[in-house]
């Protein structure tokens, strides 16, 4: 009887040692880094709100499958002012030191290389970078973005079928100087519209937000372009388009993913644009479309509510992309720390980070600007 | 005339402290522009740049950490323009430590963050001169805009005076005849003034008929009854001897008759005087004899200082001696009150190359505490006085461009009358 009652308690013993090891998650510690600008409404209070809270949607909507696979969500939200580009650096290097296993790197181009470069050795996804720079880091650094290059043949191709009744469309283009992505989507655009045959009057190039554009003025005037590239920031791209719209309103405007939305951005309902026409491409849909791709985007359309309150950026479907993606990575790997997961992050990461929406064509017109097609 | 003088030189001392006000003024305003223009420059302390230069360091940095995608020349153009720096350099560090600085250029080296072995960059900003912001476009708007507000000022006053002191002031003058009524829309203590001003005018026509009736009529009305009296006798006369007395008495009081409507004559109107050179002395002495010869005369000792037997110069003889008859008859009648030392010292001298002076001093009541007023019309220390003696005595000497001046005599105890007359002929 007492060798019964020995053994049962050992068996218990056991049980209670087993289920306590079963209880034991490895935090998955993530740095989400972004640049704020107060006068930006791409960069804003408000857009901060929004990204939190599809960074909150999605910790919410993995928190069960992660802790079935024994991790748990740690994540750290790092802001920083956009206008000292070297805090990226810092910053990374910060968290870097801290062992995030993750940095959800800076949307903008300039920004996450500095990050790169502030944290080499640990995995980052930009959710938006976009210059050719970033494809060429090592497969530790990627982005969810549409490349330039595809992004700036869409708007070639929509371009030449817009205006498909001119022979040959001259263009002139405007590019900030100071903007790695703008200067490579302008690039890949050249290439792009040299094969569509299109003719480059000239170049010019620009700094700041609202910069001295006199000579932009006597060459929109003399040489009257079919076509205006304009493939910066929204806020500069606001003001050209305005300045050149109202000097010869038969321009038709193009830009890049830097334009903003029907949400964020200088271009949509300002009122100076209202009689100005292009179009403009993104890496994202609009949100109703752009959740459809993917699992945590298909569990947030069930629920009407959630749908509803969820942020119409690019950014918060980037942001469930990338902790889907990390989500997967862990419970099918298991790693057991930091070095484990950059190196199948390493391995992987293609897989799972990549940008599953195409090439979003949107349209100016009427002063707002409006989702049009998506390209694949 | 003195009181006109006086006016003007207030109006003048105001417009000059004015003037002067807006001279401070302006200065004032002149050096709150400077400073206010000068603060608001882009006034940089070199701590101020110091903390630019480490911005411009880190977002160059930035730039070309990510080389070779970076743009740090446009970083660097951008940052100059938005920090309004004079220049902004980046480079090498020993390219940066050869740049030659400039002496009218305040700078600040900084090493590149991340990149402090390699690079530095080298900022400059103007030094602001403190003293180019006291220019004379400050200083034209300082006068003009003081200018403006005190010349407003000064004009808005004059308007005010005109409105509310002189227009009320002229009106009243016209209403306190009593002829015009003040309005209503006067205030209340205006219109308690034209009451005040308007009784004391009808007090004032009854002290000038009251005086005209002691002093003229009373005098008229003695003579004419001596001369009724002379009249009622001689009709009556019973011998020649006692009609010759009669008619005497007329002859001598007619003159005195005429002289009382001449005087009162003279009052009112301009006194035309028609010079030759005449002894002085003699012209005196007639007066003196006529007074002498007066009832009031009695027991009273008539002294002449005189410093030559002949004093010759041009004026009109009838009318100086009625000024002496004037002046000795005065103090004839002011010394007869006195029991005791009854003088009068009749005295020359000359005031200067181009004045005689003749004074008449007595040892009578004196003067009032106003010598001057004594020459106001109808204004008399005698009971019967008409008050116009003195003042036809005033008129006549200035027709001959000379003065007659009323002051206590200090030798005598009573008046002192001193008639200037020019050497020369004026008139």
């Amino acid at each position: 009887m007492e060798k019964n009652r020995t053994i049962v308690t050992f068996i218990l013993t056991c049980l209670c040692s087993f289920e306590a090891a079963a209880q034991i998650v490895t935090p998955i510690k993530i740095t989400f880094m972004e640049a704020l600008a107060p006068k930006d409404t791409t960069s804003s209070e408000r857009f901060q709100k929004e990204y939190e809270y599809a960074i909150q949607t999605a910790k919410d909507l993995t928190k069960t499958k992660l802790e079935k696979c024994g991790y748990v969500i740690s994540d750290e939200k790092s802001f920083y002012d956009a206008s000292d580009t070297l805090q990226a650096l810092e910053k990374a290097k910060t968290a870097q030191n801290n062992g995030a296993w993750l940095i959800v790197g800076p949307r903008r181009s300039n920004h996450y290389l500095l990050a790169v470069k502030g944290a080499d050795a640990t995995p980052t996804v930009s959710i938006m970078a976009s210059a050719k720079a970033v494809y060429d880091l090592n497969p530790l650094h990627l982005t969810l973005a549409q490349s330039n290059q595809n992004m700036a043949s869409t708007l070639a191709r929509e371009t030449k079928l817009k205006l498909k009744s001119k022979k040959v469309i001259t263009y002139v283009s405007i590019v900030s100087e100071d903007c790695v992505t703008c200067l490579d989507f302008a690039k890949s655009f050249y290439r792009a519209a040299d094969k569509l045959r299109f003719k480059k009057i000239e170049e010019i190039k620009i700094t700041g937000e609202q910069p001295d554009i006199s000579n932009v003025e006597i060459l929109v005037k003399k040489m009257k372009p079919d076509v205006v590239l304009i493939p910066n920031y929204s806020k500069v791209s606001s003001y050209l388009i305005g300045k050149i719209n109202s000097w010869n309103p038969n321009t038709f405007f193009v830009g890049g993913d830097g334009w903003g939305d029907n949400k964020y951005g200088f271009v949509h309902h300002s009122p100076q644009l209202e009689g100005a026409s292009g179009i403009t491409v993104k890496g994202f849909p609009p949100t109703d479309k752009g959740l459809a791709y993917f699992l945590l985007g298909n569990e947030i359309l069930k629920n009407p509510s959630v749908a509803a309150a969820f942020p119409a950026s690019g950014s918060a479907q980037a942001l469930l992309k990338v902790i889907e993606g990390t989500v997967d990575i862990v419970c099918k790997n298991k790693p057991k720390d930091k070095a484990e997961f950059a190196k199948i992050f390493q391995q992987q990461g293609r897989k799972h980070f990549v940008n599953p929406w195409g090439v979003s064509v949107f349209k100016l017109s009427n002063g707002e600007v409006v989702f049009d097609k998506t390209v694949r | 005339m003195s009181k006109a003088k006086n006016l003007q030189q207030f109006v003048i001392s105001s417009w000059l402290m004015s003037g002067l006000m807006a001279i401070v003024a302006s200065l004032l305003l002149f050096s709150i522009l400077g400073y206010y223009s000068y603060s608001n420059e882009s006034k940089i302390s070199q701590n101020e740049l110091n903390s630019k230069a480490q911005t411009v360091a880190r977002r160059i940095s930035g730039e070309l950490l990510i080389a070779p995608r970076g743009s740090p020349d446009a970083v660097a153009l951008q940052l100059q323009n938005e920090m309004k720096l004079a220049a902004v350099r980046y480079g090498s560090i020993e390219d940066i430590k050869d740049i030659k600085r400039e002496k009218n250029l305040l700078y600040s080296e900084v090493k590149m963050p991340f990149l402090e072995k390699k690079y530095s960059v080298l900022v400059s900003a103007p030094i602001v001169n403190l003293w180019g912001h006291f220019n004379i476009a400050n200083l034209f708007i300082s006068v003009c805009l003081i200018g403006f507000i005190i010349g407003s000022g000064l004009f808005f006053q004059t308007r005010y005076f005109r409105k509310h002191l002189i227009q009320p002031i002229e009106s009243l003058v016209d209403t306190s005849t009593g002829d015009r009524g003040i309005g209503d829309q006067w205030p209340q203590e205006i219109q308690e003034i034209s009451r005040k001003l308007n009784s004391s005018f009808q007090q004032r026509e009854q002290v000038v008929y009251n005086q005209i009736a002691r002093g003229v009529i009373h005098d008229v009305k003695t003579i004419l009854q001596s001369l009724q009296v002379a009249t009622d006798l001689a009709s009556e006369a019973q011998s020649e001897a006692r009609l010759k007395n009669l008619l005497k008495v007329s002859k001598e009081k007619l003159p005195s008759l005429l002289s009382i409507i001449d005087t009162t004559l003279d009052g009112s109107r301009e006194i035309t005087v028609q010079q030759t050179k005449a002894n002085l002395i003699d012209t005196i002495q007639k007066s003196i004899n006529t007074c002498q010869s007066l009832p009031v005369a009695r027991n009273t000792t008539v002294t002449i200082e005189k410093f030559d037997d002949s004093l010759m110069l041009p004026h009109d003889p009838m009318q100086i001696e009625r000024v002496f008859t004037n002046l000795l008859k005065n103090a004839f009648e002011s010394v007869e009150s006195k029991n005791q030392s009854r003088k009068i010292k009749v005295s020359f001298n000359l005031v200067d190359k181009n004045f005689i002076g003749v004074t008449i001093e007595d040892s009578g009541i004196g003067l009032p505490k106003q010598p001057d007023s004594i020459f106001r019309l109808l204004k008399s220390t005698k009971t019967h006085g008409s008050g116009l003696g003195l003042l036809v005595s005033k008129k006549i000497v200035e027709a001959h461009k000379g003065k007659l001046v009323a002051t206590h005599s200090y030798d005598l105890g009573g008046a002192k009358f001193e008639v200037k007359l020019p050497l020369e002929t004026t008139v």
